[in-house]
């Protein structure tokens, strides 16, 4: 009986054995060959030869793409989903996502890998942590990786080589401005001096300033720096002179933890806080505890709702400037890996991957706020985005011979409060 | 002859009471006071109204939860639940809030939901015959996970934000929640026979039955009583931050993070009644937290190491309290 036991057991592994390994082989020849058969594998990252091929639209395989987001909900978030929801079928993309972690490269290499091991074909990443070991994991699985919201700072300075100019990096989507573009710090000047226009009774001539630490963010000690030299500029001629306090890297740092409440007490005679940190969620959550939210003005990075009852003048008037980067950036990680599942590329396609500056949506006034209520970004409905999946798959160099990188990186410089819809 | 006795035993307590936030307040005074990052404008910033207002504040969602903790700590239980159903009772207190634009119905909802989970979690743990570790931590696994299908996974952060509904975060209405929370950690405590009936139990839980004790109806009423101080300590917490879902045990981080208080005021405690020692001890932390914003150091390594060396320090030297007294006794009596 034993015997039989066993040999039943060994055909029975045998068989499974079998059954796998042709299923594997199956699975690597349809990575090779492509979905449509008449594009070839861009193994060159150029991708010239392939584009003189592309003289006319195809149909895209079906494919799904993981996205790896830095939180799980969120306005932001939800938004994203939503928007890319919509385009699964136009695209015929099925989208997985997960959650990375800000602070352990190896437990985000683990979600790339659960990623991979489902069947993506390519991912959209939002973290730059971990970065070399993923891009070797998407290399070893013939995955695609584009970012979105994020400059890859530190790759782009560490490991430019290992990252960038991997054939499997397709590039990345800034949120907001690259830390070699920065405009941020000119963006909120000019949010300044619009609010005091509009308040010529009671200008703001006192601010202090809140930044993430430079070794993460960059761009925003530059901004502030930015900030700064435009105040300054404002001086020269102003009848009104703003005063700035200088940055203190101990005070106005802040380390991913709330605002301290002493903050108030060492800017005492501050009238605003200009955070190109996310104010909505590290110096607003202060200022209500301290009771200051009806005295000191806020002009900050990020939205993730329920700021519009406190923002111009609802509420306690808090905020006065809100900033987000589009949702949309998001098609141009997304286009990237499409072309590059289908075996196509632009033919402006630039040899090494690039990150890209996003245009932003700056909330300025109650006007601005009620046009940003309309967007996809704060209604999560697809049909209020700026580009519709049609719009987003006419962009790609499969469907669209004639779409051009060139057209793509326009796109994300029109993603501004004047292009919603 | 006997009411001199009492009044010097009375005042002896209170001495001995506040002499723990007196000792950190001039501690942190004369550090703050000789250091140039605690002044502004030549103005030293530790002494301000500022300070009265944080400590204040902080302190009554501190004292809160380590209400909650020390009802079920003293009864023998260390529940891991309490974060998980502060954090579910707080979306679900909060969004209601929001929709009604009423703190009062927040306040009303986190009460009663409070109660409803941990007479749940209290069920469980007598039905379920599970030691209690296994049982809390099972109900933290499932109120986390309710964070995130009730409210569409949202958590609630406006409630906070508005004048109008975060009245209970904010001065003076962050004192009636705190004070409710006492009274009920009072009335059970002292005022009730399961409370006595409680500190048998968990001093031997053989010896109590044997004598006649209901243990799993103790059991109950003290989740009941848990669950009203949990839901005030909801309502604080929502009143002051944003709540968003929790997962993987984080609910239990959030609940430790006001873990220190409930420790050093069972011993501040013993010089009075352990109530009293809990809010000495959460106004003691607060002021040393505020010394340490002043400095700069109100986060990240540094606070950790400061706050981690100081409170080791205070067990250390609670611990050899029997020496001390000893010593002192001997010290009296060579005199």
């Amino acid at each position: 009986m034993k015997k039989v036991i066993k040999k039943f057991a060994a055909i029975l592994l045998a068989g499974v054995m079998t059954v796998s390994m042709a299923a594997c082989g199956s699975s690597e020849s349809n990575k090779g060959t492509g979905g449509t058969g008449t594009q070839t594998e861009n193994t060159t990252g150029t991708g010239t030869s392939d584009a003189a091929e592309n003289t006319k639209s195809v149909e895209g395989k079906d494919c799904t793409i993981g996205v790896a987001f830095y939180q799980d909900t969120g306005l932001a978030v939800d938004a994203t989903k939503a928007y890319l929801e919509s385009m699964s079928d136009t695209l015929k993309v099925t989208f997985k996502y997960t959650v990375l972690t800000q602070t352990d490269e190896a437990a985000n290499l683990t979600k790339i890998q659960e990623l991979i091991s489902s069947g993506v074909d390519g991912i959209i990443c939002t973290m730059d942590l971990g970065m070399t070991s993923i891009i070797q994991e998407c290399e070893a699985a013939n995955v695609y990786i584009g970012g979105y919201l994020c400059d890859y700072n530190t790759s782009y300075t560490s490991a430019f080589d290992q990252v960038f100019k991997s054939k499997y990096f397709v590039g990345t989507a800034s949120d907001g401005q690259n830390p070699d573009d920065v405009t941020i710090g000119t963006t909120m000047f000019n949010s300044l001096v619009e609010y005091n226009k509009r308040n010529t009774e009671a200008p703001i001539t006192h601010v202090s300033m809140a930044v993430f630490p430079v070794w993460a963010f960059p761009s925003q000690q530059a901004g502030a720096d930015q900030f700064v030299a435009a105040v300054e500029e404002y001086n020269k001629t102003a009848e009104t002179p703003i005063t700035v306090d200088p940055l203190d890297e101990e005070t106005d740092v802040l380390a991913f933890s709330p605002m301290n409440t002493t903050y108030f007490s060492k800017h005492a005679d501050t009238q605003a806080i200009i955070s190109f940190a996310a104010g909505s969620a590290f110096v607003y959550p202060t200022m209500v505890q301290a009771g200051v939210d009806k005295d000191i003005k806020l002009f900050t990075t990020g939205f993730d709702g329920g700021e519009e009852a406190n923002f111009g003048t609802a509420g306690t008037g808090t905020y006065q400037q809100n900033m987000v980067t589009a949702v949309e950036s998001i098609n141009y990680p997304l286009v990237l890996l499409l072309n590059k599942i289908n075996g196509v590329t632009f033919s402006d396609q630039p040899e090494v991957a690039e990150r890209i500056s996003s245009s932003q949506i700056v909330i300025n006034s109650d006007e601005d706020l009620a046009k940003f209520q309309k967007s996809v970004y704060y209604t999560k409905a697809a049909t209020d985005a700026i580009y519709s999946p049609e719009d987003v798959l006419n962009m790609t160099a499969y469907a669209n011979p004639s779409a051009t990188y060139a057209n793509l990186r326009d796109m994300l410089a029109a993603l501004t409060i004047d292009d919603i819809k | 002859m006997k009411n001199s006795s009492n009044g010097r035993t009375i005042l002896k307590k209170i001495i001995l009471s506040v002499i723990f936030p007196l000792l950190m307040f001039t501690v942190m005074l004369i550090i703050t006071a000789s250091n140039d990052k605690s002044y502004v404008n030549g103005k030293l910033i530790f002494l301000t109204t500022d300070l009265i207002k944080q400590v204040f504040i902080n302190s009554c969602m501190t004292v809160c939860v380590a209400m909650a903790i020390w009802l079920q700590l003293k009864n023998g239980r260390f529940d891991f639940s309490g974060g998980a159903s502060m954090i579910l009772t707080a979306i679900v207190a909060g969004n209601i809030g929001i929709q009604t634009q009423s703190p009062w119905v927040a306040l009303i909802i986190a009460v009663v939901l409070g109660v409803i989970l941990n007479c749940f979690t209290g069920f469980i743990y007598i039905v379920g015959k599970l030691p209690i570790i296994i049982c809390t931590i099972g109900m933290t696994l499932l109120y986390e996970s309710l964070t995130y299908l009730v409210f569409g996974g949202q958590g609630i952060r406006i409630f906070y934000s508005q004048a109008t509904t975060s009245i209970f975060g904010r001065m003076p209405g962050v004192l009636f929640p705190t004070a409710l929370a006492v009274a009920a950690f009072v009335i059970y405590s002292y005022f009730t026979s399961a409370g006595r009936k409680g500190k048998i139990l968990s001093n031997n839980q053989r010896a109590g039955v044997n004598i006649g004790i209901n243990e799993k109806k103790n059991v109950f009423i003290s989740y009941i009583f848990t669950g009203i101080i949990i839901g005030l300590a909801a309502i604080v917490y929502v009143s002051q931050n944003e709540v968003k879902p929790q997962s993987g045990l984080a609910t239990s981080g959030i609940l430790f993070s006001y873990i220190v208080p409930v420790f050093m005021g069972t011993f501040i405690g013993l010089a009075s009644l352990d109530v009293v020692g809990i809010i000495i001890a959460a106004i003691g932390m607060e002021i040393m937290n505020y010394g340490l914003n002043c400095l700069n150091l109100g986060a990240g390594g540094w606070q950790q190491i400061i706050m981690g060396i100081f409170v080791l320090a205070f067990y250390a030297f609670s611990a050899q309290t029997d020496k001390i007294e000893i010593f002192l006794a001997r010290f009296q009596a060579k005199r």
